[in-house]
């Protein structure tokens, strides 16, 4: 039996300073090439999860694909020497992977064929386009089951436990497979840090590739898809209003009179 | 032109929710631009009433449905419709399984999707409809053209804007579907969790990373508590335990819209922001003067929130 994990690797707008969120109106772009380069958050949580399945069921195997350039194979280092067996690398041409259809189908024809898969994991969601639908397009083009918003996962007896929120609860799911999960944030799944020793060995790791003619994505198909017009910033930034402490009245006194007068006028 | 609502809400009861998306493409002017608006409902229910319900012009009634919750039952009586009427647009208004449904539907029909939209307009010159969507985790706005048709859901939001009242009562068709899929052999339990308040509450905490430990947020419960509070968190304080998972505010959390939501120890991240932005009235406490939440805070306290917070809670 194997695992596949889908990670990408994504900018860390975190770092972006606000000054920075500004659209160049010649490319219709924005510029933040300085950020960090990082795995996307949801695919180190979806990662970690494939990790502790295999922590205790040593015979599964496991594999990473990450679609991108030669950079991105920085994240799939980092994926097999934390323990990952396998990593996959599928490249093509940046703008075509801008909709989460191309990126489905590029998945699907790496995976559709390998009768060893029983999992896939997907982050919910990365960065820039937020669709948020990747995993759910892949789950119905192979015609397996998909989960959202999953937390948790484990394996036993040859059934896979999901536990997942809805927006009424949680719900725990004993179900058969192959299935497709996409996986949302969960308490205390970090993931795993590699030893030095590790991370060197993950160095000479062969990489598989998958080259942009065989990956099966025509540039025709793609252009009537997602058609990103423009980009705006729309920010409603306000005059912040400073208290500081003064010789009259506490800080803290302050506030609390702030807070309450605001619930009893129902505020401004 | 058509659109079809796709829901398993009860239009008998007024709903909110139905009329929250009737009331964000109601710019659409469905009257001038002759677009018809259709309304699927799928449940179990057999015969509803005459009830009146804005700019919907045809009720599908799917009532034949065991599992109406169930995904691929969800699909199904789309592909039905879809057969007949072939929708510019399918909205989807589920209670469950919104983000499974939507793409899912669209990738059988080859058509484009989208989860979770801000607004949609159309233009009139080329008759093609226009979507907005954050990107950029929200710090940017991208404006989409919809190539062909699409498959679509709006952000759920507490406050939503009225709807023009003209007593509008569609027409009640009734479809005789019965191929619908139960259940496969899954296994589901349930676990109700608590609610956490958040969406009603006037006054609301959000804790970010900033405060430490899962035992500074025990304490700034005892505070909340002594002001009326309902106590919540940042992704990274989710993350790390500290805080219930139902808890978490942001676009992959909770979107509020409290009298006063009060920021301790949170840096100010776009998905968060745009939880908050819709707050009557925001206080941010955080130690760093620079720090983004500032530029969209209606008040501002530097400095560490244990000497800001009221001294009997630490
Ligand atoms: C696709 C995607 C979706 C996301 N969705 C969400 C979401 O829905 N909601 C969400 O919250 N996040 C979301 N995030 C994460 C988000 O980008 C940020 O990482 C997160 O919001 C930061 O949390 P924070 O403000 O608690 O922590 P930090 O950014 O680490 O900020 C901590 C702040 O506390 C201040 N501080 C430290 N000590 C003190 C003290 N003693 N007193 C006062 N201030 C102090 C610091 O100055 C700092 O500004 C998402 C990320 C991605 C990639």
């Amino acid at each position: 039996m194997k695992i596949i994990s889908c990670i990408k690797q994504v900018y860390d707008l975190d770092i972006v300073l606000e000054n920075d969120w500004v659209v160049d109106e010649t490319t219709n772009k924005i510029n933040i090439d300085y950020a960090n380069l990082i795995m996307n958050p949801y695919d180190e949580t979806a990662l970690e999860l494939m990790l502790r399945i295999t922590d205790s069921s040593k015979d599964i195997k496991t594999e990473v694909i990450t679609i991108g350039n030669k950079k991105s194979e920085a994240i799939l280092r980092k994926a097999l020497a934390i323990g990952v067996d396998d990593a996959t690398r599928i490249e093509i041409d940046h703008e075509l992977i801008n909709n989460p259809f191309n990126i489905a189908k590029l998945l699907h024809h790496k995976i559709k064929d390998d009768k060893e898969v029983k999992l896939v994991l997907c982050g919910r969601q990365s960065d820039i386009f937020n669709h948020g639908q990747t995993g759910q397009i892949l789950a119905e083009k192979l015609g397996w089951s998909c989960f959202t918003n999953v937390f948790n996962i484990t394996y036993k007896d040859s059934y896979f436990n999901v536990s997942r929120t809805t927006s009424s609860g949680i719900e725990h799911i004993k179900t058969n497979n192959p299935l497709v999960v996409t996986v949302t944030q969960s308490p205390n799944m970090f993931l795993r840090m590699a030893t030095l020793m590790n991370t060197m060995k993950a160095k000479q790791k062969p990489i598989n590739f998958i080259s942009k003619e065989l990956s099966e994505i025509s540039e025709d198909t793609n252009e009537k898809f997602y058609n990103l017009e423009k980009l705006t910033v729309e920010k409603s930034k306000k005059n912040c209003i400073y208290l500081n402490e003064n010789k009259n009245k506490s800080i803290n006194l302050q506030l609390s009179d702030l807070i309450n007068n605001s619930l009893n006028k129902g505020v401004k | 032109m058509k659109i079809a609502l796709i829901t398993d809400y009860n239009i008998l009861n007024t709903n909110h929710e139905i009329n929250s998306v009737l009331s964000k493409i109601s710019n659409l002017n469905p009257k001038t631009n002759n677009l018809k608006i259709d309304l699927l409902y799928i449940s179990k229910q057999t015969i509803i009433k005459p009830i009146t319900l804005e700019q919907v012009n045809e009720i599908h009634i799917y009532n034949q449905i065991e599992e109406p919750n169930n995904i691929s039952n969800l699909i199904k009586v789309a592909l039905h419709y879809n057969n007949i009427y072939t929708p510019d647009l399918f909205i989807s208004c589920l209670k469950e399984n919104q983000d499974a449904f939507i793409p899912q539907l669209a990738s059988k029909l080859s058509i484009e999707s989208f989860l979770n939209i801000e607004s949609i307009k159309f233009d009139n010159e080329t008759q093609k409809f226009n979507v907005i969507k954050p990107i950029y985790s929200g710090n940017v706005l991208g404006h989409y053209i919809v190539s062909d048709r699409a498959v679509l859901s709006f952000t759920k939001e507490k406050t939503s804007s009225k709807l023009i009242k003209v007593s509008n009562v569609p027409i009640i068709k009734y479809i005789d579907y019965t191929d619908a899929t139960t259940l496969k052999d899954d296994i589901v339990t349930f676990e109700k969790v608590v609610p956490s308040g958040i969406k009603d509450a006037k006054f609301v905490i959000v804790c970010g990373y900033g405060v430490g430990s899962a035992n500074n947020i025990e304490l700034l419960k005892d505070y909340a508590k002594s002001v009326n509070a309902v106590i919540c968190g940042t992704k990274k304080v989710i993350d790390l335990g500290w805080l219930p998972m139902n808890t978490l505010i942001g676009t992959t959390g909770q979107i509020i819209s409290p009298d006063i939501c009060l920021t301790i120890g949170v840096s100010g991240a776009a998905p968060l922001l745009n939880g908050i932005i819709k707050s009557k009235l925001i206080i941010a406490i955080n130690k760093d003067k620079d720090a983004r939440i500032f530029n969209y805070a209606d008040y501002g306290i530097v400095g560490d929130y244990k000497d800001i917070i009221e001294k009997e809670h630490f």
